[in-house]
């Protein structure tokens, strides 16, 4: 039991800094934003930290290296395509259409440059040494990719219940009222992009220590867990905002109790997938996730607020 | 001939697909993403008849578009409740569980190897696989053709319409929303289950790879939107732009391992510009302008000219 819940600290960790990256631009519109480019934001950094390690540069740099190429990317979607269709005030849709084209892009410009799939690093004898502790058996670079999503995850907690949580909050609630009253809601949506691009890079960089080998098809194993995390926390948190009382519940409730519950999530998550590894076929536990996350789509928060929308407007 | 006939087949293929797809996406207002797993539906449900159960092929094409039929029934309980974008993604996780579940039900499906091609007793002509089976599609577009036309004007296409443009006044009308639906999606999933069943004549191995969401749901949703308006015409009509933009891209003097890529490269690039063009609707009007500038500048004076020559 205790080895289980060790050997999925690794798993949590990494769908914990997709799902964190995902959430901060899930958050920015009302009814959220499928930013699957992200996707694509994650394998083209990765690219750029394997041949960086190729070149001989060292771990620490080629990090820094792929997490600046993804906080560029970002930044250059945020600016180049989705200030634009926030301007032009499209549908949810044409969001999702736009998000589709540029994973696609991004994959197929990776594919191009760095030639035939998988990519596998080279051997780094200090990270892949075993570290045996309460019997689990976790690689070093595990433990380490833990520790830091744990050091994010406590920074974005202090960060959402200050200032900076508030702004997204009310830029998400109106961003025509957040210009009014704040400022420049584009600026706060740049960093976001910014922000989000550089996660991703940093969590696909850790990822691909772990994992050694990158297929073609790790950017949807990597979004599709940040789906369920940020769904479930979502509706989870909604629900016990639900119980704190009206006089003490305030915008920001929700919001403070979202990040431990991304915490959560992401490690129910991991357990979820350890014990679909060892009780059916490892191949199964994508098949088990996507279906999870369908779960958490066509029952969770989306789909109650859709339906009290309907409610409402009938 | 080989080419011609592969190429025929292909916009065969695409041409029914899109016009599946046209009604739920142009006239239901639902994006759907996971036409893909229809049509391996009906693929292998039409191979697993033929190998396991030992059913005549027309009987297995007959079980495989129930099996589509029954799909679209599912879709409709499971997403729609659902609207909007969030109704799209929910179908493109399915599309995304479906692939896996080809890929790994090892046992039923043959999972990455796939099943061995059907023989060719479809019609017992003395033609390629290939062409038989493009024939047969082309027949089978014509009648769909004919349906989806009669159904644009029917009851049942414009209560389609009034459900996606105002579902509370549709409801007022005495139309109910949720049975059109169902309706709309059981349509939907038949016709591309039979054209998956048709197909599966022509593969020479059923693998889930050809019906991947980026291969061949993407490239349909493409075409609907290129279509430009609602009508079984406009489908017929983005189903020759999505080949011909396939074609043009297999031509470019690029080394084949990039070959390999640039067609979906260009799919991506046409989706950012479509979500630009501010979503389908968008670009409907586009469209019609650009038909209306052709008009003007090319029509009415060639009209005009003819006029003064027979004056």
């Amino acid at each position: 039991m205790i080895k289980t819940l060790l050997e999925s600290i690794p798993d949590a960790a990494t769908f914990l800094l997709a799902a964190i990256s995902f959430g901060m631009v899930w958050a920015s519109r009302r009814e959220g934003l499928f930013h699957l480019a992200l996707g694509g934001i994650m394998i083209c950094s990765v690219g750029v930290f394997n041949r960086a390690d190729s070149a001989g540069l060292g771990i620490p740099t080629s990090i820094a290296l792929a997490t600046v190429a993804g906080a560029a990317l970002g930044l250059a979607i945020e600016v180049s395509l989705y200030r634009v269709l926030r301007r032009r005030n499209v549908s949810g849709e044409a969001f999702l259409l736009a998000s589709f084209g540029l994973l696609i892009i991004l994959e197929r410009l990776a594919s191009i440059w760095l030639g035939t799939m998988p990519l596998s690093l080279e051997a780094h004898r200090r990270i892949a040494e075993r570290v045996d502790f309460l019997g689990s058996q976790l690689t070093a670079i595990q433990w380490q990719t833990a520790g830091l999503a744990s050091a994010l995850l406590l920074l974005c907690a202090i960060v959402y219940r200050g200032d900076w949580g508030q702004r997204l909050n009310a830029m998400r609630q109106s961003g025509f009222l957040y210009d009014w009253r704040v400022g420049r809601s584009s600026m706060l949506l740049a960093v976001v992009g910014l922000i989000s691009g550089a996660l991703a890079a940093f969590g696909g960089a850790l990822y691909h220590l772990q994992h050694r080998v990158l297929i073609e098809r790790a950017a949807m194993g990597y979004i599709v867990p940040a789906f369920v995390v940020v769904l479930s926390a979502e509706g989870l948190a909604r629900l016990l905002a639900s119980f704190i009382p009206p006089h003490r519940r305030t915008a920001r409730s929700e919001r403070i109790l979202l990040i431990p519950l991304y915490a959560l999530m992401a490690w129910l998550l991991a357990i979820l997938s350890q014990i679909v590894t060892r009780v059916l076929e490892p191949q199964w536990k994508d098949v088990i996730l996507l279906g999870v996350t369908l779960v958490a789509l066509r029952f969770g928060t989306l789909g109650r607020m859709q339906r009290q929308e309907e409610g409402v407007t009938a | 001939m080989s080419y011609f006939a592969d190429l025929a087949l292909r916009l065969v293929v695409i041409a029914n697909l899109a016009l599946a797809l046209s009604i739920p996406f142009r006239w239901g207002g639902r994006l759907i993403l996971s036409q893909g797993i229809f049509v391996a539906l009906g693929a292998y449900m039409v191979a697993i008849s033929v190998f396991r159960w030992q059913l005549h092929p027309v009987f297995a094409v007959l079980v495989a578009t129930l099996a589509g039929a029954v799909g679209g029934w599912l879709l409709a309980r499971i997403a729609a409740p659902l609207n909007g974008a969030t109704f799209a993604l929910l179908t493109f996780l399915l599309a995304l569980a479906g692939i896996e579940v080809f890929e790994n039900w090892d046992s039923m499906t043959g999972g990455r190897t796939g099943i061995g091609g059907l023989p060719n007793i479809l019609v017992p002509l003395d033609i390629s696989p290939k062409t038989t089976v493009a024939l047969a599609l082309l027949l089978m577009c014509l009648i769909f053709f004919l349906i989806v036309r009669f159904l644009f004007k029917s009851h049942f296409g414009r209560a389609v319409r009034a459900a996606r443009d105002d579902a509370t006044g549709a409801e007022l009308d005495g139309i109910s929303v949720a049975h059109v639906e169902r309706d709309m999606f059981i349509l939907f999933g038949l016709h591309s289950a039979l054209v998956g069943a048709l197909w599966a004549f022509a593969l020479p191995r059923i693998i889930p790879e050809y019906f991947d969401f980026a291969v061949l749901s993407l490239p349909i949703v493409l075409a609907c939107i290129l279509g430009g308006g609602e009508e079984p015409r406009h489908s017929l009509l983005g189903a020759v732009l999505v080949l011909a933009l396939d074609e043009g891209t297999q031509q470019l003097p690029v080394s084949p391992q990039v070959r390999a890529d640039v067609p979906l490269l260009m799919v991506g690039i046409a989706y950012v510009a479509v979500a630009l063009a501010g979503g389908h609707s968008s670009l409907m009007r586009i469209a019609v302008r650009f038909k209306g500038h052709l008009r003007r500048r090319l029509w009415k004076p060639l009209v005009q000219r003819r006029g003064v020559r027979d004056d």
